[in-house]
């Protein structure tokens, strides 16, 4: 058999397998070497094609597939799913919100306590500076109150108090009633008259305080 | 199964939607590889996969039950793939050395599967740029394993010019083939030991 032929036979063999034809062309090629190179060539090709052959490309969820083409043709049973997933998505919002509530109510109780306490603490240590003689100790009590909880230490100082804060520390308690969005005559009835009286009267005073002294340096 | 398709057409027919469900599951998965190996894409044989089964529910009543149902969902689901490639913009072609860098992995692994992108990538590298005919008689006789008779009436055409067709398409793609081969032993240096 000529090489033309064989090479034919080779050809076809690449897409229709044959055994016959592939039992002539192994005969063929055992002494004949250019057919046998091109029989080697075309059988990778052939493996090439086979590869082909064998890949199934998988349609990548076909559930959901199946309900779009469904729905198209206005299936109302596709339709009910789509309404099964809505109200799924219904629910899921619902539970987002009862999630919310309930974050809302946790913060809020939280930070009842923690106003209870910190007022309480105030009170108290109102108290006392009402009762004790004035000392260094308490006003450096008070003031570490003061430096901590500004607002709300402001709002529950009686007017005597206010005073001595004013007197303590003049610019820290102007800072404080700012931050706290208070009016400094409104809060402490000093308007700005007073104001200078007190400036010149705790300047006086201010050199003996060793509370003054204090402050200053931090 | 073909008593059950059969079945199933009777009542997809009379228009009941949850038989049409069961046809949908049943060859969605085959719809989906011949319009994948026809427009080398995976996106847009999903899109042509669709648009077929919503031309078979509308056309089922055009179903004649002598012939088998797959070549019927074959012959519709060609006929929108073929639309979609004549509308689709022309894709730049691929590179034999990308092709032969997609080959190395089988030349590593003779057993190894390839993917969709490497699936695709090799029936364009093949198949591309041969004429609308020729092309969809090779996809159908020599990628999807239909019989003669199948692609004549999925085509449309008579025997002879599926046996001219395929002729002409084994012939190119046998040279594409060569020199995809050839490539890769002249320029990897080695055998596919496929």
């Amino acid at each position: 058999m000529e090489c033309k032929e064989i090479q034919e036979r080779i050809d076809l063999l690449v897409f229709e397998d044959n055994e016959q034809s592939r039992q002539v062309i192994i005969e063929h090629t055992a002494f004949c070497l250019s057919c046998k190179t091109y029989y080697e060539n075309s059988l990778q090709g052939q493996n090439v094609l086979n590869k082909i052959r064998e890949h199934e490309p998988e349609l990548s969820d076909p559930v959901s597939f199946t309900e779009e083409v469904l729905t198209s043709i206005g299936d109302p049973s596709a339709r009910v799913e789509n309404n099964a997933s809505s109200k799924s998505k219904t629910i899921s919002l619902h539970s987002i919100q009862r999630l919310l509530v309930a974050a809302s109510v946790c913060l809020f109780v939280i930070f009842g306590i923690e106003q209870y306490v910190v007022v309480n603490k105030i009170q108290k240590l109102e108290k006392k500076m009402s009762t004790a003689p004035k000392g260094q100790s308490l006003f450096r009590a008070y003031q570490n109150v003061l430096i901590r909880y500004p607002a709300q230490s402001l709002k529950t100082l009686k007017t005597g108090n206010k005073f001595k804060a004013w007197r303590l520390n003049k610019s820290r308690y102007r800072t404080y009633i700012t931050m706290a969005g208070l009016d400094l005559k409104e809060e402490t009835g000093i308007d700005s008259s007073m104001q200078n009286e007190f400036q010149i009267s705790n300047n006086r005073k201010d050199d003996k305080s060793p509370l003054r002294s204090s402050n200053e340096s931090n | 199964m073909q008593k059950d398709t059969q079945q199933i057409i009777g009542q997809v027919k009379k228009g009941d939607h949850k038989a049409f469900r069961l046809l949908v599951e049943k060859y969605q998965q085959f719809a989906f590889t011949l319009a994948f190996r026809i427009l080398c894409d995976e996106d847009e044989a999903k899109d042509a996969t669709q648009e077929s089964f919503i031309k078979i529910w509308k056309n089922i009543k055009n179903y004649n039950p002598k012939m088998k149902f797959t070549t019927w969902m074959y012959k519709i689901v060609t006929n929108t793939a073929i639309d979609r490639l004549r509308t689709k913009s022309r894709v730049n072609m691929v590179s034999l050395e990308a092709v032969s860098e997609n080959l190395d992995g089988l030349r590593e692994d003779p057993g190894k599967k390839i993917d969709n992108k490497e699936a695709a990538q090799l029936i364009r590298a093949i198949a591309e740029d041969l004429p609308e005919k020729q092309k969809l008689t090779f996809v159908l006789r020599d990628i999807q394993g239909l019989s003669s008779e199948e692609v004549q009436t999925i085509l449309d055409i008579p025997e002879n010019s599926v046996k001219s067709n395929l002729y002409h398409a084994r012939k190119a793609v046998k040279k594409k083939l060569n020199a995809l081969v050839s490539y890769g032993l002249t320029y990897k240096g080695s055998n596919y030991g496929m």
